[in-house]
């Protein structure tokens, strides 16, 4: 009986939410087979507590309660909001009128409506798409460092590397649900071939929260990145700017596989569409390794071409092609490219001009919040672009890109080369030095260390 | 008979309480939650997990209740405004990052200014009010972007975007829930 008049008072509750308007007793009695005793004693009670308005005759209206629950809930998620918020240091200054200013990106407008949350703790799975490259360590340390940040919403945290392999990926996607993980972070290697394994975590009520790297077609919840876009835009603008819109260029994008290096080589060719006089010397993809990034610009160097400037989607690259210049004695012309703090110490040290768009690597602490964001039943946006900064080295703005912080404030000249700023781990990150505990990892030990192995050098 | 309703009228007002309780911004797991109304602790349980699996209540690692979902569908109802409340928490922090502003969602039904919800922007408490941008979703809501004090033209222009593409999809999740309505009303 306890139970029966239960049910009938959140029934009403629900009904009065998909009404949105008073109803009436008799549409209650209807829509909720209630007996009218237990309906009249459900809405005295319900009124006695300001739930529920009974006060006009045969009507059931709303009660004050209602809006103070939501400013109770807001002020809760008000609360835990601000303390995610991370400083940012300018807001993106562009020029006035400028003629090829990035154009405004598209907001999220689309959302995932989170089933009814379950009760925390959780145990994640992350699995990584490779980790050739230090940006991927820094990814790793920025999931492992959000398990460890929100201990008391996750259980455990599961780290797997495919190692640039999708069929590995997709059975370590198919491991980590046989293992019992109540979410999954996936950072895709190729995307459209992981279609089963997304399947199978649907099926499964297994939300998964696509980072970096992912497809916006396949079922997830979410898909944290950052705008490719803007980032090949603007750095493309900036060169070509800086060219004044004439001269030979090297492009070296990143790795062919991924949809981010694909995006922003694509955004780059668009924008340098736009400068007929600007010659595109050769497309070389780099596979975001510093060995390679030099070996093609010393062989193009060896062929005795000029070269103006290098566009380079990432720092990684960037570097090798800073050292090829460096080592051969030449001038060197304008790069673009960030991430890596080698990459800004040698463009300042040597007085070489250069700008980047930081591809952040905060965006793994962010996937593991609105991860746990909606396993506790709160809607997420479905796609989420992590905030980053335009960088340029002091004196090397142009018309259009004005810098958000100067590479001198950028940079950490007491922190290692291979330290991939924006990673979101606060001031004193160093890759190598990194340690971390949460339930999943053994004696302090990240899942990712930056060796050799990764270091492409 | 008269045991029956003593006890069905104990269940009801477990749940009355404890919604109360939590809208008075009271704190508390189910232990001192069942202490305080004076209810066997079993008894309270089962009705929070009641209001648990139904979306009115919420429960942190540390079994610390607070109100769910449906708890704050039910004030946006009384507003015509719940179809918003999933939209809203899940687009609002997205446009607050896209634009660097404070945005907030703000009711204006009968003369009255609520602020329902607001993602404010890092600089918000330290710089002063900016040029404040607005958007209709409805007759009685407004979403409203808050700049930076001294935010440039190419600022206001992107924010201006990214504030009429949110509110576009709100008004969407509003017209959408319409829609709902009147096929159930429809069907029924």
């Amino acid at each position: 009986m306890r139970q029966r008049g239960q049910d009938i008072a959140i029934g009403l509750l629900q009904l009065l939410i998909a009404a949105e308007r008073p109803i009436t007793v008799a549409e209650a009695l209807a829509r909720l087979g209630a007996p009218r005793a237990t309906l009249h004693r459900v809405a005295r009670i319900f009124a006695a507590r300001g739930i529920v308005d009974c006060r006009r005759r045969g009507w059931l209206a709303f009660g004050p309660v209602g809006l103070a629950l939501a400013a109770r809930r807001e002020a809760l998620l008000r609360a835990e909001d601000q303390r995610r918020l991370a400083p940012r240091p300018r807001p993106i200054h562009r020029a006035r009128g400028a003629g090829c200013a990035p154009s405004p990106r598209a907001a999220a407008t689309q959302w995932s409506e989170a089933p009814l949350g379950r009760r925390p703790r959780f145990r994640i799975g992350f699995s990584n798409a490779d980790m050739n490259n230090l940006w991927r360590v820094a990814l790793v340390h920025s999931v492992e460092y959000g398990a460890v940040k929100y201990r008391s919403l996750a259980r455990s945290l599961m780290v797997k590397h495919a190692e640039g392999c999708a069929e590995r990926q997709a059975r370590d996607i198919g491991d980590l649900l046989d293992k019992g993980v109540d979410g999954l972070i996936v950072s895709a290697h190729r995307a459209p071939a992981l279609a089963a394994a997304f399947a199978e975590a649907a099926r499964r009520g297994v939300p998964v929260v696509m980072v970096d790297r992912g497809d916006e077609n396949a079922p997830h919840a979410s898909f944290v990145t950052c705008d490719d876009g803007v980032i090949g835009r603007v750095t493309a603008i900036w060169l070509a700017e800086k060219l004044e819109g004439r001269g030979d260029v090297l492009l070296l994008p990143g790795l062919q596989a991924a949809a981010p290096a694909r995006a922003r080589l694509s955004a780059a060719l668009q924008i340098l569409r736009d400068f007929p006089q600007i010659c595109i010397l050769d497309i070389c993809w780099s596979d975001w390794r510093q060995d390679l990034g030099r070996a093609i610009v010393e062989a193009a160097l060896a062929r005795g071409g000029k070269i103006d400037g290098v566009w380079c989607d990432s720092g990684l690259q960037a570097v090798g092609s800073l050292k090829a210049f460096i080592a051969a004695e030449r001038r060197i012309p304008p790069h673009t490219g960030g991430d890596l703090n080698l990459a800004y110490k040698l463009a300042i040290r040597h007085g070489a001009p250069l700008a980047a768009v930081d591809y952040p690597p905060a965006m793994g602490l962010k996937a593991v919040e609105t991860l746990l964001d909606f396993l506790r039943g709160r809607s997420v946006a479905k796609r989420v672009d992590v905030p980053t900064e335009i960088v340029v080295t002091r004196g090397h703005a142009t018309t259009s890109v004005r810098p958000d912080l100067w590479a001198d404030q950028h940079v950490r000249w007491d922190l290692p080369d291979d330290l991939i700023l924006a990673s979101g781990l606060g001031p004193s990150y160093d890759p190598r030095r990194f340690r971390v505990n949460y339930v999943g990892t053994r004696y302090n030990r990240s899942a990712a260390h930056p060796s050799e192995r990764v270091d492409g050098r | 008979m008269a045991d029956e309703i003593m006890a069905e009228t104990a269940g009801v007002a477990l749940i009355g309480d404890l919604l109360a309780h939590l809208a008075a911004g009271g704190d508390a797991n189910a232990a001192s939650f069942a202490k305080q109304v004076g209810a066997a602790r079993s008894t309270a349980y089962q009705a929070i997990e009641k209001l648990e699996r139904a979306g009115f209540v919420e429960r942190d690692a540390r079994g610390s209740l607070a109100p769910g979902a449906n708890a704050a569908r039910l004030g946006l109802a009384s507003l015509r405004l719940a179809a918003l409340l999933s939209a809203a928490e899940a687009l609002l922090p997205a446009l607050r990052n896209d634009a660097d502003a404070t945005a907030s969602l703000v009711s204006v039904a009968k003369g009255t200014e609520i602020v329902l919800m607001r993602r404010a922007a890092s600089w918000d408490a330290r710089e002063g009010a900016g040029k404040e941008l607005e958007a209709a979703i409805a007759e009685t809501a407004r979403l409203r972007l808050r700049l930076r004090p001294r935010a440039n033209e190419a600022e206001r222009r992107a924010a201006k975007f990214s504030l009429e593409q949110t509110a576009e999809a709100l008004r969407r999740a509003l017209a959408d829930a319409a829609d709902l309505r009147e096929r159930r009303a429809g069907g029924a």
